[in-house]
Formats: structure tokens, sequence, C-alpha cells
């Protein structure tokens, strides 16, 4: 796999892994139903000691992204199902830390919030006029 | 099972105590990580397992047998590998290889041309011109050959280069594959640490100060950059799970078991940020304090 371990990042190896392959899942390169190396498979591969991977392996099965039938192997599952409480405690946090670099940057707060929607007027752009496109393509078929 | 296990260790030299309460518990199959600061009593403790030295109080079992009674077949079943083994420095690989294959009641010499291969040792090369990573493969290529049920290593994969380091750390990965070994090691270097081994513990002021499997000890601690004023630093202090709080520039640095929502309640903080912890930042937060 394309797995990369950065000995400096301070992040644990396990953590590593299981966000690099959440953040495959999410973007689309790991699809639901694509089979993962088994965890012997994948620690000599990462040169690590097999339960790093067994942790990884258990951290993502906990929020839903692969699932591990006994004795089959492991499957990705799909996007990450995060408990309610956390989804708004993580969207929370984003917030703050979005408002808190607004205000490092020197812009009042209603200034940051501007900001967010005109983002979101922007994405709203870009989605329609992807669906536009889309419906473009299947008419010219 | 455990290979290890210790119970209020003491080891005093006259009037200096090197180990004071030491309790460990090395389980079979692991692969084991004793960290320490250079002089922490890594390396003693590893010769009060082998019976080198006798322990000045405590006890505990190597192998299921209590420590310093092990019998010369027993002793036969553990390899020690010293961080600067001493050898027939005029011999020739080959040579060394016949040498110690002959003395060892459990040398498997198929196992020994293996490991000489998968680290492309020279037969022909004299040990004394070997050098360091050679002689640091060579040492565990020998410990790894007397098929033994307990490897122990003090401070292995010093000066390997990053390739020879990485071939290595596979050796050492696959070697602890063969069911019911144990391997026991010392070293400074972490990010080996944090690959190879499933279990560690930290020695640090003559006692164990955390262990466990290495997983789930990096989840359970975690590294809080918290905003709030000066005057609120006492009160984090305080609070339960907390091991280490810096200034910051804005603010403190926690770091600790403690979790987010109880830092989020205490007066004056005002934004917190949870990052999770390596294991040099686990380490130097045990040994700064």
């Amino acid at each position: 796999m394309w797995i990369r371990i950065d000995s400096h990042s301070g992040v644990p190896i396990y953590r590593q892994i299981a966000a690099q392959i959440e953040q495959a899942v999410l973007s689309g390169v790991l699809q639901s139903g694509d089979k993962l190396p088994g965890v012997r498979e994948l620690a000599v591969e990462l040169t690590v000691n097999p339960a790093t991977v067994v942790k990884a392996y258990d951290e993502l099965q906990q929020i839903g992204v692969i699932e591990q039938p006994r004795g089959r192997g492991t499957f990705v599952r799909g996007r990450p199902q995060i408990k309610e409480a956390e989804r708004r405690a993580r969207l929370r946090a984003a917030a703050t830390a979005f408002l808190l670099e607004a205000e490092r940057l020197g812009f009042p707060a209603t200034g940051a919030v501007a900001e967010l929607e005109r983002a979101v007027a922007e994405a709203d752009a870009t989605r329609a006029k992807d669906e536009d496109g889309e419906a473009q393509g299947h008419a010219g078929r | 099972m455990l290979a290890v296990s210790l119970r209020n260790l003491q080891k005093r030299f006259g009037r200096l105590t090197v180990l004071d309460g030491i309790d460990l518990d090395v389980p079979e199959g692991s692969i084991f990580g004793l960290l320490g600061l250079n002089g922490a009593g890594k390396t003693t403790l590893l010769r009060v397992l082998m019976g080198f030295l006798h322990p000045s109080g405590g006890e505990g079992t190597v192998l299921g047998r209590p420590l310093g009674g092990l019998t010369p077949e027993e002793r036969a079943r553990i390899a020690y590998v010293p961080d600067r083994p001493a050898y027939y420095e005029n011999m020739r690989v080959g040579e060394l290889l016949r040498f110690v294959g002959a003395l060892h009641p459990r040398w498997d010499a198929g196992c020994a041309a293996h490991y000489l291969d998968a680290f492309e040792l020279p037969i022909q090369r004299r040990v004394g011109a070997l050098s360091t990573g050679m002689r640091t493969q060579l040492a565990l290529a020998l410990g790894l050959a007397t098929q033994p049920e307990l490897l122990i290593l003090d401070e292995p994969a010093s000066g390997l280069d990053p390739v020879h380091r990485r071939r290595y750390l596979q050796v050492l990965l696959e070697a602890s594959a063969v069911s019911g070994r144990t391997v026991l090691l010392t070293s400074q270097d972490l990010g080996l640490v944090e690959r190879a081994c499933d279990h560690f513990a930290l020695v640090h002021d003559r006692r164990i100060q955390v262990a466990g499997p290495m997983p789930e000890i990096l989840e359970s601690q975690r590294r809080i950059i918290v905003s709030a004023p000066r005057a609120a630093g006492a009160a984090l202090r305080e609070l339960e799970g907390v091991r280490q709080v810096e200034n910051g520039s804005h603010g403190f640095l926690v770091t600790g078991t403690a979790e987010a929502d109880a830092v989020r309640q205490v007066a004056g903080v005002t934004a917190v940020q949870v990052e999770g912890l390596s294991l040099e930042e686990l380490f130097w937060s045990y040994v700064e304090r």
C-alpha cells in the first residue's frame, strides 16, 4: 500500500496508519468492499510491530470505516460513522480554531463570518456547475 | 504467560541505589522495549535478569525460574547480546560461527547461515575488520542461531546506517514471529522502539515510570494546548492525570492522561486543542519533569 510512516511527525504510528486509510476512503481512493492487506502482511511491508496494525484496524473498525469478518480478511466498509456528540464537538472545535485564526490575522468575528458565507456561496456555485456539466454530458450521449 | 516478572526489585552498589522497587512484567512472545537515559540502570537490570548480578532486594522470575536460579541448560534458552560484544578479533566470521556453534547446545547452523545471508556478512573477513554496523548484525545473527526463547539485546542497532537499520528491524520482527519467542531490548533509539516493540517500560529515577502495551499507552496519553490566563496554571496542575504543565506564549501545554473535557472546565480556559503523543514526546514528558 501507499501508507507512509513519518518517524518525526509526533503522531503515534497506529494513528498515522488509521488516518491515511480513513483519508483514502474519504477521497474515494479506497471504495466500499475493497480488500485491505492482512495484519501480518502490512506489518512486514511497513516494518512495524503487528500490534500497531491491529490497533489501527481496531480503531478504523470502531468508526465503521472497515469490517473484519472472522477469518475472511479486512474490507473497506464506508465513510466514518462518527457519534452525534463527537460530530458536534468536532465541528465546534473546527469553528473555534477558525475564529482563532481570523483573530490572529486581525479580522473581527463579523469578517470571519462574511468569509465563511463567501466560501459557502463558492462551494454551491461549483457544485451547481458540476451538476450542470454532468447533465449536459448525459444529454450529449 | 510471562517471560520475565519482577516485583519490588532493588539493586544497590555500596551506597548508590541504581534500581529501587522495580515491578516489571514482560509477556511471552512480546517485543519489549526498555527505555531510559544513559545510567538509568537498564543494563544493570538486564544483568540481574541474566544472573550476572545479585539483586539487593525483591524477587522475580525469568522463563519461570527464580532469579539467579537458572541451570546451564535453562541459561542456554536465553541469548544475551551486550552492546559491545567481545569476540576473538583474529577469527574469521565463518570460524567464529563454528566456534560458537560447537559450544552451544541449541545451535542451528542453517539458521546462522540464513541470517548471515540476510545481513550480507562476509564469511571470510576477520571479526576485527568488520564495521560497527556489521558487528551489530553479526551479534544478532549469533544470538538468533542459538534458537533462544528469550532474546535480550542491550542497545542494538547502534552504529547502523538507515539501510542497515531497516534490515535489522525487519530481521528482528521476523525473528519474533517464531512462536513463544520473547525479545527484550534496551534502546535510546525511540523511533526504532516505537516501530519494533509492542510493549515498553520507561526506567527513570531508579523506578519504572510507565509500562504496558505500546499503542494503548500512546492512546491514553495526550498533549493539550490550552488557551488560558496565567492564573489557571495552578488549577491545571491539580487536575487528575496531568503530568506536565508548560507555559506557552498564549497559555499552557498540558501533557498526561487528563481528558480534554476536564481541562475545558477549568476556570479561565477559553480554548483547548487535543493532540496525540509520540513515544519520543512521552519519553521527554517523564524525563524532563
